[in-house]
């Protein structure tokens, strides 16, 4: 649902990096989001071009989404992986070896890894 | 933030910004957990659905804390002031955040620049009526209280994985509807637990006053 702002948020973050190059355009947006993040890529996508189609720099980029496998551990045992699924997909923060709290140790960030800039 | 340029023969660059997009929430989070502790203030962020009874049951734990704490209530919603007008009514201090659909740290690292810290004992934020937004973003509170609700369906657990997962209570609120509404409040409860071991379930009927001490026991108000 807040796709948008988070979207204005990449686009942000891509002017700021670019900001010290002399970049005619941006050709490539490497993403990678984890796979805890709730972000749909299309949904994005669709953001990123509403947010950009009057900047010329950006408004034509190709954004290219790699997913970061995401790691848990458990609070109480030695159970390092990733969350469970029940029922089909739902994801589970029970320990499967134990049943305990899993925490989520990485899988829920969204980086911009790397931009192909144009001179 | 270490950035690696490679420049290539066809006028092309590469670079690796490396930027979080959660970061500056993350970082804004710990920085407004970090005022509330040095100030020895309890700070609660309640989410849930549109309608779960946040408030009803706000107004119920308010009404039974005034005399012994300083509370100050913050309310997120799009639009309108109702749920802050209703906590108002009790005499504390209320600020409203006209806000999308979650709240977030900067928003309450704004509102609490506002607030006598010093002289607080308890800040309960009320998030925007949603079960998805607000379980990404963390707004730096001791803990997370997720309401749902019996008229919901039975399925409302289960579709929202992520928020149960990072939520420290869990309330199953409207009991007295179960029968109605054909919930099974047990199959309920073990939805929960399947997802989030360690959260706290506390039933209650906030329109009837039922659970509300229960639930202030676990949000450690005693």
């Amino acid at each position: 649902m807040h796709e948008f702002s988070f979207t204005q948020s990449i686009v942000n973050a891509v002017i700021e990096s670019i900001a010290s190059y002399d970049v005619k355009f941006v050709q490539e947006i490497e993403i990678e989001m984890g796979e805890y993040s709730t972000f749909i890529p299309d949904q994005i996508e669709f953001c990123y071009e509403i947010l950009t189609k009057n900047n010329d720099q950006l408004k034509d980029a190709n954004i290219v989404f790699t997913e970061k496998k995401g790691v848990v551990e458990c609070v109480s045992c030695e159970y390092r992986g990733t969350l469970q699924t029940i029922d089909g997909d739902i994801q589970s923060f029970s320990c499967p070896d134990c049943g305990e709290y899993l925490t989520i140790i990485e899988g829920n960030d969204c980086i911009i890894k790397q931009l192909k800039l144009m001179k | 933030m270490d950035e690696i340029k490679i420049i290539k023969k066809d006028k092309s660059i590469t670079i690796q910004p490396k930027i979080n997009i959660y970061e500056v929430n993350r970082k804004i989070a710990d920085e407004n957990l970090q005022k509330f502790k040095e100030n020895n203030v309890i700070s609660i962020d309640i989410m849930g659905a549109i309608g779960a009874g946040k408030t009803t049951i706000l107004e119920k734990i308010v009404e039974k804390i005034k005399d012994r704490y300083n509370v100050v209530m913050i309310g997120g919603d799009i639009a309108t002031t109702i749920d802050t007008e209703r906590i108002n009514r009790f005499g504390i201090e209320v600020y409203q955040i006209n806000a999308g659909c979650h709240l977030d740290a900067p928003l309450i690292k704004k509102t609490i620049k506002n607030i006598n810290l010093a002289d607080t004992d308890i800040v309960l934020v009320e998030n925007v009526g949603n079960l998805i937004c607000p379980a990404e973003y963390v707004l730096g509170t001791d803990m997370r209280v997720c309401v749902v609700s019996v008229t919901e369906g039975p399925y409302m657990v289960m579709k929202h994985p992520i928020i149960i997962g990072h939520s420290d209570i869990v309330v199953i609120n409207k009991i007295e509807m179960a029968e109605l509404m054909e919930v099974d409040l047990e199959k309920l409860q073990e939805d929960v637990r399947k997802i989030n071991p360690r959260t706290k379930i506390v039933l209650t009927s906030a329109r009837k006053g039922k659970g509300i001490d229960e639930l202030i026991t676990e949000l450690g108000f005693d």
